[in-house]
């Protein structure tokens, strides 16, 4: 008996030992579990990052009355999910607009509508936000969908006198567009009224639908004939551009050349 | 007498038994519960630092524009969470031009929660009347975050 009782300090020391081991092994693993977790998450987040650096989109603004049609391209390589529109006015007040769900595939257009929450002359900036976190300033892009030049033939008009207009357009998009006459819309204005009724179209060239790929540019010639009934007065030219994707799909793109010509 | 005897040393040799293992049992649990207190603060220190690592890992925020309005003395600022977890601005360093042209860092102490995925804009007002901005300057300012980061930004003045 007593060698039993003996024995007995010597299991209660090995269970202790036992028990520190095993201890001494669950801390490892747990700790080693939580290296692995914030090591993947520290991954997954370097990949998040240098995907943010992938996006790259082409944009354009139409501002038709109240409203804005934004047209986005995505020009990079990978699909760009949308967050948030921000506008802000001259008065520095500040419009979010959430656009969670709305996603530009690669190679693909977006228009996005809003109605501007001020009078267009009194937007400062407007920047649209990416889930990625990317900021693209909308107004003041550099990176456009198309770029247009317009060209007149002569800037002195009288009454009866035909002219041309030549219009430019380079597609800078990564995608093939197609460009007709039935996608462009000229108006003529001055400072207080439209006066797209004084002129006539004769004649466009060419008029039938023209597809032009990624980097290449058209010219098209609208020969205009200005019918009077004004005083002499500057005239500005606003051309909006509606050209279609392969899949249909709609790129706005619009200039405003103040003094475009003048009438006699 | 010598039956006696025997008895005798048995029961002391019992006793000392006993003594050992009592000795052992309380010394043991005093060791164990050491050994348990030190790997219970060693997790919560491993637990901790993992969760400051996530915290900062997690923290993503943009400035997408800042101002200055000159006209009212107020900043705009613009700001975008596009991290994985709400994030708190604790801090902003806006420097001004003191009235004879020292450079003065004015120290906001903010407390402003920018939720996940969430827009928000920021409004400070400069209530000092012997600071102010040459129009059109840039200025660089410095946010703190609640996990300690620093984010520099370079805003404009408008007005």
């Amino acid at each position: 008996m007593i060698t039993g009782l003996k024995a007995i300090s010597n299991y209660i020391a090995a269970l202790i030992t036992v028990t520190m081991i095993f201890t001494a092994i669950a801390f490892f693993i747990t700790a080693s579990i939580r290296q692995v977790q914030i090591s993947n998450y520290a991954l997954n987040t370097m990949v998040e990052v240098s995907e943010r650096a992938r996006e790259n989109l082409a944009l354009s603004s139409v501002i038709n009355g109240q409203n804005i049609t934004i047209t986005i391209v995505n020009r990079g390589t990978l699909d760009t999910p949308l967050s948030h529109l921000v506008i802000v006015s001259k008065t520095l007040e500040v419009y979010e607009y959430t656009i969670n769900g709305t996603t530009v595939p690669v190679g693909g257009i977006v228009n996005l509508r809003f109605q501007l929450p001020v009078p267009p002359d009194q937007i400062y900036n407007i920047m649209l936000i990416t889930y990625r976190g990317n900021v693209f300033d909308v107004l003041s892009t550099t990176n456009k969908p198309l770029t247009v030049y317009v060209t007149p033939s002569d800037r002195l008009i009288s009454p009866g006198e035909k002219f041309n207009i030549s219009i430019v357009i380079i597609n800078n998009i990564g995608s093939t567009l197609r460009i007709s006459s039935d996608y462009i819309f000229i108006y003529f204005r001055n400072e207080t009224a439209n006066l797209t009724s004084y002129f006539v179209v004769n004649n466009v060239f060419p008029d039938e639908t023209i597809s032009i790929e990624p980097g290449q540019q058209v010219i098209l010639t609208y020969t205009y004939e200005y019918v009077g009934g004004l005083s002499p007065t500057y005239v500005d030219i606003y051309i909006l551009i509606e050209p279609r994707s392969l899949l249909g799909e709609q790129v706005y793109s619009s200039t405003y050349v103040h003094y475009y010509l003048k009438t006699t | 007498m010598v039956g006696r005897a025997r008895g005798f040393r048995a029961q002391t040799e019992m006793i000392s038994i006993m003594i050992l293992i009592s000795i052992t049992v309380i010394a043991g649990y005093l060791v164990y519960r050491a050994y348990t207190e030190q790997m219970r603060q060693q997790q919560a220190g491993v637990a901790l630092v993992s969760q400051m690592a996530r915290s900062r890992i997690a923290e993503r925020i943009t400035l997408v524009a800042g101002y200055i309005n000159v006209s009212n003395n107020k900043v705009i600022l613009i700001f975008n969470n596009f991290g994985d977890e709400d994030t708190n601005i604790t801090k902003i360093i806006i420097p001004a031009i003191k009235v004879g042209g020292e450079i003065e860092l004015m120290v906001f102490n903010v407390n402003e929660k920018i939720p996940r995925g969430q827009v928000k804009t920021i409004i400070l007002s400069i209530n000092r009347k012997d600071v102010g901005y040459p129009p059109g300057i840039s200025v660089r300012i410095n946010v703190w975050t609640v996990t300690g980061r620093v984010y520099s930004y370079n805003i404009r003045t408008v007005g």
